[in-house]
């Protein structure tokens, strides 16, 4: 009879780990010195919610473990201890190991219980010996209570027993809950007890809930309490399914069954989730689904249009006022699909604290952080890929940006190292700052560290190009390997990760002052601003962030190098690239065309296409996911006619200029050194 | 042992085969790997790769690469009109479209009609499953799922390039 819970399970990880992220942000955020009574509060919220559901499903050591956790915040909000930073520290440690055990449990793994139940004994003693003291009652030391209840049938109905146990449960942790049937009057009414409080005490709330004289109230003690039988089943149950889940009269009666077969604790769960109700859990597969379909219904309405486009005046004009709404509407739902897809940042930020903590201390280092913007969205899809490159960014202004408080001291600053971590909405783009009020990057050491790994760098160059060194594999400058960074991996990896979601990456850095990275990246990876060219007859989609102008340049504007063709555009000679040659397809006949100037990381194309077609969004198309990966090729699209248009690889278009034209500056030194 | 066994009862039911021309030769795949069957249609040609890739189509708002068949194999003559046909296959996560002269029909083998090929120019041993004759007509069963994830139709990424 017993119901599968096993559906819920899932419900549970995902709810325990986000009180979880929540215990662990409010243990950040609170202040040691004068902890805010609601923020200690929400943290024994947190706590006990984990506790609540994992009783339930019969997680028995995470639910002891929460269990004593809980008894110290509970002794903390109530000031009976006060908190102190090396608590904190124990408290955040228990948190992460609340994390893996339930990380462990969903993934069917065999969690750490040995990890755990030195930290239970961590945790026991930063609640400092009293706990274990008599004077209160505690974790360990709780009375469980086993209580037997012999109701009138004619009173207790089923629904009424389950409205018992709620009231129950607001005891404490009731577990072990069973109905049996006695005879045609009566019916028992069993269960187990955790609660911080005397037998007395509890006779009389049951008082209240049901007649004295038929309420059995037994007192265990604390051996028999891991001896007893309900634990015996927690243990022997792997499935999670044991007595209590079986329901009063079995699930299929019951018109809202899994809600009144749950336990109270369970309800407990239920409760909070409703708090929050303002958002729902979708699987991003369906949200996919949902965008491809709006893409779809887009390129259909495009081709409709076009269509109308051929109609007779008086014709068209009743379908254009017809296509123009549709129009409207579908670029309205392609912006609110789209939006589903879109998170706040502070995904990504949430984990920034904790990290600086950590760093800090390891580091010796005394640092604020101060995170804006927090609220700026951008896709799914974007948010996990920058999750790392941030994340490295922060940890390398950590470890070489700020110095510690003694260097600052002397040189004149604030003890306390400051990071802004920021994020803003900028035109079509997000932008995420990391802002440290450290040293700033040494120049000298850059370019000496440069030479020594056999780089071509130039004590001449401008402070940007000696900036973008950092992002060399295999660089690093700083004097010891630590275990933070420094190990010469990372900012390539950062600047990577950043190109290959078509964002840039810039420095700014003033010696003594501090540095500044800015990452720059599209708000989505779903469409894309682009300009349509056309080249013997074939269309191609080029990015309109790297589109930088264009010219229409006279035979004379053209000079060849060595072969190679540069352009003269606003005083600078720029290495023409024809699109014909590099794919191979047949060139214009008159050599006419327009040079579309491309701009990638400050350097130039100029792109020579035959004509321009015009200023178009387009909805991005894998081109992998049935084919491969083409050089020069990023993505592909569907035009409004329905055929398939390449979007180029502005990136590969503007380094093959450059290697080029690298190669025949080569082979003219070459020639002139014979 | 036991997937084994079990693969040997699978074959003793009779498959079902797709037939198509190639020049003057007639070709059988799986019917399960294929999708459907189109005319051919105007494709977005890809630079820079070998010409019995011509190109990708949109299927629908998936981008789907067109191999020739009869380019790849140099059989028939490549010529694109209202005949010309396009396979759609299926092939695990995959769709591809082949292009080929003419689809015949669909016929039932039993594993006792497929006879083990002999070595023969035009395909890679490894790429067929064997020859079927039905009535006057030589099949020649083709493993398309095999061939089409091979490096030579140069398809999907090889790890080793």
């Amino acid at each position: 009879m017993a119901l599968d819970i096993s559906r819920f399970a899932k419900a549970f990880f995902e709810e325990a780990r986000e009180h979880v992220a929540s215990l662990e942000a409010l243990l950040i955020a609170v202040d040691i010195r004068a902890p805010d009574e609601e923020a200690l509060n929400a943290i024994f919220r947190a706590v006990h919610s984990v506790k609540g559901g994992a009783a339930a499903f019969g997680h028995r050591h995470l639910a002891e473990f929460t269990h004593d956790f809980e008894s110290i915040l509970d002794r903390v909000r109530k000031r009976k201890l006060a908190l102190t930073k090396p608590m904190v520290d124990v408290f955040l440690k228990a948190g992460d190991a609340i994390g893996e055990h339930i990380d462990a449990l969903a993934q069917d793994r065999q969690p750490d219980i040995d990890a755990m139940t030195r930290l239970r004994q961590n945790l026991l003693d930063a609640g400092l010996e009293s706990v274990q003291s008599a004077s209160l009652p505690s974790a360990t030391s709780a009375p469980r209570y086993h209580v037997l209840m012999e109701l009138d049938r004619a009173q207790f109905s089923d629904d009424a027993i389950n409205a018992l146990k709620d009231d129950i449960s607001g005891l404490g942790l009731i577990s072990a809950t069973e109905v049996e049937v006695l005879s045609e009057k009566t019916v028992a009414f069993s269960f187990d007890l955790d609660a911080d409080i005397e037998a007395d005490e509890l006779r009389e709330s049951l008082e209240f809930l049901a007649p004295a004289e038929a309420t059995v109230i037994d007192e265990r003690a604390k051996e028999i309490k891991s001896a007893s039988s309900p634990d015996a089943r927690f243990a022997d149950d792997p499935d999670g399914e044991f007595g209590f889940f079986t329901p009063v009269s079995g699930p299929a009666d019951l018109p809202d069954a899994s809600a009144s077969a749950m336990s109270a604790t369970e309800a407990d769960i239920q409760l909070s989730s409703l708090v929050d109700a303002t958002s729902i859990r979708v699987n991003v597969v369906k949200v996919d689904q949902l965008i491809n379909l709006v893409g779809e219904l887009v390129i259909a309405e495009a081709m409709v249009a076009q269509a109308a486009q051929g109609l007779d005046a008086a014709q068209q004009t009743v379908l254009a006022n017809g296509l123009a709404q549709l129009s409207r509407n579908t670029r309205n739902l392609q912006d609110a699909v789209l939006a589903i897809r879109m998170m706040p940042i502070s995904f990504v930020f949430s984990r920034l604290p904790r990290l600086t903590r950590d760093l800090a201390d390891r580091l010796g280092k005394e640092i604020e952080l101060e995170l804006q913007g927090e609220d700026t969205e951008l896709d799914k899809s974007v948010i996990e890929k920058i999750a790392d490159p941030l994340t490295h960014l922060v940890r390398n202004a950590l470890d070489h940006g700020i110095e510690t408080p003694e260097q600052r001291v002397a040189a004149g600053k604030p003890r306390i190292g400051y990071l802004v971590v920021r994020a803003a909405h900028q035109g079509g783009n997000i932008v995420i700052s990391v802002t440290d009020d450290g040293a700033g990057l040494n120049r000298d050491k850059i370019l000496a560290k440069a030479r020594e790994v056999g780089l071509d760098a130039s004590s001449n160059w401008q402070n940007d190009d000696v900036w973008r060194l950092i992002f060399t594999p295999g660089f690093s400058t700083a004097a010891t390997v630590t275990d933070v960074s420094g190990r010469g991996v990372g900012m390539d990896v950062v600047w990577q990760n950043v190109h290959s979601l078509g964002g840039k990456i810039e420095i700014d850095s003033i010696p003594g002052l501090g540095t500044t990275m800015t990452i720059r990246l599209p708000l989505t990876l779903a469409i894309l601003d682009g300009m349509s060219v056309s080249v013997s007859g074939e269309t191609y989609i080029l990015p309109l962030a790297s589109i930088s102008h264009s010219v229409q340049p006279s035979a004379a504007d053209i000079k060849t190098v060595n072969g190679a063709k540069v352009v003269m555009v606003r005083d600078e000679y720029i290495p023409i690239t024809s699109l014909a040659e590099l794919f191979n397809l047949p060139a214009a006949a008159d050599g006419s065309g327009i040079l579309v100037i491309l701009e990638v990381d400050d350097m130039r194309t100029a792109l020579q296409v035959d004509e321009l077609v015009g200023q178009l969004q387009v909805v991005l198309k894998s081109l992998e996911a049935n084919y491969r990966r083409v050089k020069g090729v990023s993505g592909a699209t569907i035009l409004g006619d329905g055929r398939v248009a390449l979007i180029l690889d502005a990136t590969y278009l503007v380094s093959v200029a450059h290697s080029i034209a690298g190669e025949a500056r080569a082979i003219a030194g070459r020639q002139h050194g014979n | 042992m036991l997937p084994s066994k079990r693969r040997r009862e699978d074959t003793r039911k009779p498959r079902e085969f797709l037939t198509f021309t190639l020049g003057g030769e007639e070709y059988a795949i799986d019917i399960l790997k294929v999708q459907e069957i189109r005319g051919y249609e105007s494709v977005t040609r890809i630079a820079n790769t070998p010409t019995f890739i011509k190109g990708v189509i949109n299927l629908r708002g998936l981008i789907v690469p067109i191999v020739d068949m009869r380019i790849k194999f140099n059989l028939g003559e490549a010529v694109y009109n209202e005949f010309t046909v396009t396979v759609i296959l299926n092939l695990g996560k995959r769709v591809i479209g082949i292009v080929v002269d003419s689809v015949s029909d669909v016929i039932s083998l039993n594993e006792e009609e497929i006879r083990p090929a002999p070595e023969f120019g035009t395909f890679d041993m490894q790429y067929l499953l064997g020859l079927a004759a039905v009535n006057d007509r030589m099949l020649i069963l083709v493993d398309i799922e095999r061939l089409m994830s091979s490096a030579e139709m140069a398809l999907i990424e090889q790890s080793a390039t």
